[in-house]
């Protein structure tokens, strides 16, 4: 098992920090489909670039994730073990009501006809190891939920 | 096509019609010119003749992605711009960073080919396979950043980050011959005078969206080459540069280059400012802030700036770096950093190239200096040094051909030549273009040369920009690794550099050592950055990155699945800075219409710590043979010699009009 994984980490965002690079959608997108682009990864940038400000969606894990409420399959759960939210994509039908979570932490890969959400790349997130300039960690749980209350 | 690396397509589009038409891209001609850079030499070579008006509809503009563009790799992000510059007369090629070219090939598209122009002003939509030619006669006269916000909003369904522009302000609408072309807010393509194209073909923008993906052919070799840059980087990058580079890039240099008298200062007149201390290093970074606007998939990205407080609140410019503060604090000697911001903010939002107005505004203050300008000239205004109200007067005269600003906005030559009486000795140009702003007169080095042997015009970008990294003593000290002396450093420097080892032994010499240079090495040096520096304008890649061609090699091959090497690819490098040396000569330029500015050579430094100094002819004229040598050119004619054209494959192009 990879390190990190039932240590109960999240991803953590720095809007100060963040220089609009998208290194983290390229990344994830190619992990996820072997394809290279900035559009439909499960990370999403955006960018008021003429304020040159940016803001990263990415599924929240939530403790209560309102994803799990809006679907009418009961095709998303949350793993009791990690505290990950995931997909049964054999239950998904591709209705995309879960699209409208709050934090945009939903994508909808169109192709494979179902919803996708951030897996934290087993434990060792390929958007963290290539933002370099820090704006995305891996932190334990504990600390992103303080954070993000902050 | 290759199934991998490439898009479909690339756009060909005719103003004078409204025709657009999508063409499939050959493999061949990537595979021997890459894309970029490449791509559009080719096609200017087989399609465009000589002798043409770069403003008139028969011009070619090209713009094209690299075939890496938009994937993981390092830097990957540019796109390189191209048309006959109607500044120089010569090739016009500008490169610009920002996510617009990776959006072009997110929509499918390599290339765009635009030829004739409009009757009324247009702007290009691209939205996947729509692609349609809108009215923009609503956006003529816009500065770029009300354009984009503009065009962005005409198509309220995208988020407005997704839809990426290319535009023109009034400068390029205005066909000022510096006019450059700016990539969204904040990055442009800015030399050669290439807006001014666009605004002769009534082409107020290129706006593109896509949701596509570019297909990778070995996705787990991509991401291992591009960690393995990212985490280590280049020798160059990763010698303790510095906290303050970190922060400032090359404004971090400015307080030394000030420091040792090399300030080209009013119009390269003289080498010190009184009061330099208003525009130091350290008060740049105090308007550094946090967060940036980066380029795609750039892993360290320039600081941006903002003014908080007083008469320039709220002005913002997207990077930081010497050439601003060079070209509005010392050419012209304003004093307050906030208005050298705001100086630079305008010439973003008009659309002009920064050193070549900056230059142009320069040489008229020293014309009304030595009074060969008057009041009865200017409209009455008084061009005195330092005077920031007045730079920002001229910078919007300029852009909307007002006034004395119709005079400067055809470039410090043309304008020298007009006003005459002496003028002329006046104008700082190389090709017909400024220079890059500089310190060159103390002694030859690499960003001097690369200056002549550039074929755009008089500037280094292309040649040697990098060329301080390993030219000044001072510069290599400073940089230094923590626990290694500086003999150590240039040891572990050189064996580190992504460079062939034959290559090096010639550059640097056994043992190695990094300066004083003899021409020899020098010109194999420049050789060297050239092809380099050509090679990431084929692929789409930054020249700051620094990335050498073995990490090229190793991403294109795992990008495209054609496997190559270093040495085909530093070949191809050669091969197009050929080609472009060619398409220069068609034009009818040769080596002997090619020198520095009198003023070089003729006047020397009058004051400060380089006082005296002065270039010499015969040694610049040595310095240039030597490289002539080394690239296999003629030496008296600068043109590439036959045997050299058949060694890089180009032997079906000889005749006898570019051979030397």
């Amino acid at each position: 098992m990879a390190a990190g994984v039932g240590v109960r980490r999240a991803l953590r965002f720095d809007k100060d920090k963040c220089t609009g690079c998208r290194y983290c959608e390229v990344v994830c997108h190619l992990r996820h489909s072997s394809t290279c682009s900035t559009v439909g990864s499960r990370i999403r940038l955006v960018s008021q670039d003429r304020e040159m400000t940016h803001l990263a969606q990415f599924c929240r894990q939530c403790r209560k994730p309102v994803c799990q409420d809006l679907c009418p399959e009961g095709a998303i759960i949350r793993l009791a073990e990690t505290g990950r939210v995931v997909v049964d994509w054999d239950k998904c039908t591709a209705c995309w009501a879960c699209l409208e979570c709050p934090f945009q932490g939903m994508s909808a890969d169109r192709e494979a006809g179902v919803a996708v959400n951030c897996d934290l790349c087993g434990g060792e997130p390929a958007c963290v190891k290539f933002c370099s300039a820090g704006a995305l960690s891996y932190a334990p749980l504990e600390k992103v939920r303080r954070s993000r209350a902050e | 096509m290759a199934s991998c690396g490439y898009m479909e397509n690339i756009l060909e589009v005719d103003l004078s019609s409204g025709l657009v038409e999508k063409v499939t891209v050959d493999p061949d001609l990537m595979r021997e010119y890459l894309g970029g850079t490449g791509f559009i030499t080719k096609v200017l070579y087989d399609r465009q003749p000589p002798g043409i008006d770069p403003l008139s509809p028969e011009s070619l503009f090209i713009v094209a992605a690299g075939p890496l563009v938009g994937t993981l790799a390092p830097t990957a992000s540019r796109v390189e711009i191209t048309a006959k510059s109607p500044l120089t007369g010569m090739l016009g090629m500008a490169n610009g960073g920002g996510h617009w070219a990776p959006m072009l090939r997110y929509a499918g598209y390599e290339a765009i080919i635009v030829r004739g122009s409009s009757a009324t002003p247009v702007y290009l939509w691209i939205n996947n396979g729509t692609v349609e030619l809108r009215s923009a006669a609503h956006l003529w006269g816009l500065d770029v950043w009300e354009t984009v916000d503009r065009v962005r909003s005409e198509s309220p369904e995208h988020s407005p980050d997704r839809i990426r522009v290319l535009a023109i302000g009034p400068a390029g609408e205005n066909r000022v011959r510096y006019a450059s072309i700016t990539v969204d807010y904040h990055n442009s393509a800015s030399r050669c005078g290439l807006g001014a194209v666009m605004g002769a073909k009534k082409l107020k923008a290129i706006a593109v969206t896509g949701d596509g993906a570019i297909k990778v052919a070995h996705p787990s070799r991509l991401e291992e080459a591009a960690w393995e840059f990212v985490s280590k980087g280049d020798p160059h990058m990763y010698g303790n540069p510095g906290p303050s580079y970190i922060k400032a890039r090359s404004l971090a240099f400015v307080d030394r280059w000030e420091a040792s008298g090399g300030l080209p200062a009013k119009n390269w007149q003289t080498w010190t400012v009184p009061n330099w201390k208003s525009r130091t290093l350290e008060v740049g970074l105090k308007y550094v802030r946090p967060a940036a606007e980066a380029c795609h998939c750039c892993f360290f990205g320039d600081g941006c700036a903002e003014v908080k407080e007083g008469k320039y609140a709220g002005v913002k410019v997207g990077d930081i770096h010497s050439q601003p503060v060079l070209t509005w604090g010392a050419m012209c000697a304003i004093e307050d950093m906030a208005a050298i911001y705001k100086c630079q903010e305008m010439c973003e939002r008009l659309g002009m190239d920064i050193p070549d107005v900056g230059q142009a505004i320069a040489l008229a203050m020293e014309l009304f200096q030595k009074g060969i300008l008057t009041k009865a000239d200017t409209g009455g205004l008084a061009l005195e040094w330092g005077d920031e109200d007045l730079v920002q007067q001229l910078i919007e005269l300029i852009a909307h051909r007002q006034g004395i600003g119709h005079l400067l906005a055809e470039g410090s030559e043309r304008m020298a030549s007009t006003v005459g009486r002496g003028a002329e000795k006046c104008s700082i140009t190389v090709k017909g273009m400024t220079p890059c702003t500089h310190e060159y007169r103390s002694g030859i080095n690499l960003g001097l040369l690369g200056h002549l042997s550039s074929p755009r015009g008089g500037d280094n970008v292309r040649t040697a920009h990098e060329y301080f990294h390993v030219e000044s003593l001072p510069r290599i000290r400073a940089m230094g690794k923590e626990g290694m002396s500086h003999e150590e450093y240039v040891q572990w420097f050189v064996e580190h550099k992504d460079m062939f080892d034959e290559v090096k032994a010639k550059a640097y010499g056994n043992p190695p050592r990094m300066g004083p240079y003899s021409h020899e090495q020098r010109a194999y040096l420049l050789k060297w950055m050239e092809d380099e520096s050509t090679l990431h304008n084929c692929l789409g890649t930054c020249i700051l990155s620094l990335m050498g061609p073995t990490t090229m090699a190793r991403l294109y091959s795992a990008v495209t699945g054609w496997e190559v090497s270093p040495w085909e690819l530093m070949r191809i490098g050669e091969k197009v800075i050929t080609l472009q040396r060619i398409l220069n000569a068609r034009e009818g330029i040769r080596r002997g219409d090619v020198d520095l500015p009198g003023r070089f050579y003729d006047e020397p430094i009058p004051e400060g710590p380089a006082r005296g100094k002065v270039l010499s002819r015969d040694e610049v004229r040595a310095a240039m043979d030597a490289y002539y040598r080394v690239r296999g050119w003629d030496v008296e004619t600068g043109m590439p010699t036959r045997r050299k054209l058949e060694e890089l494959g180009l032997g079906d192009i000889v005749d006898s009009a570019t051979v030397g």
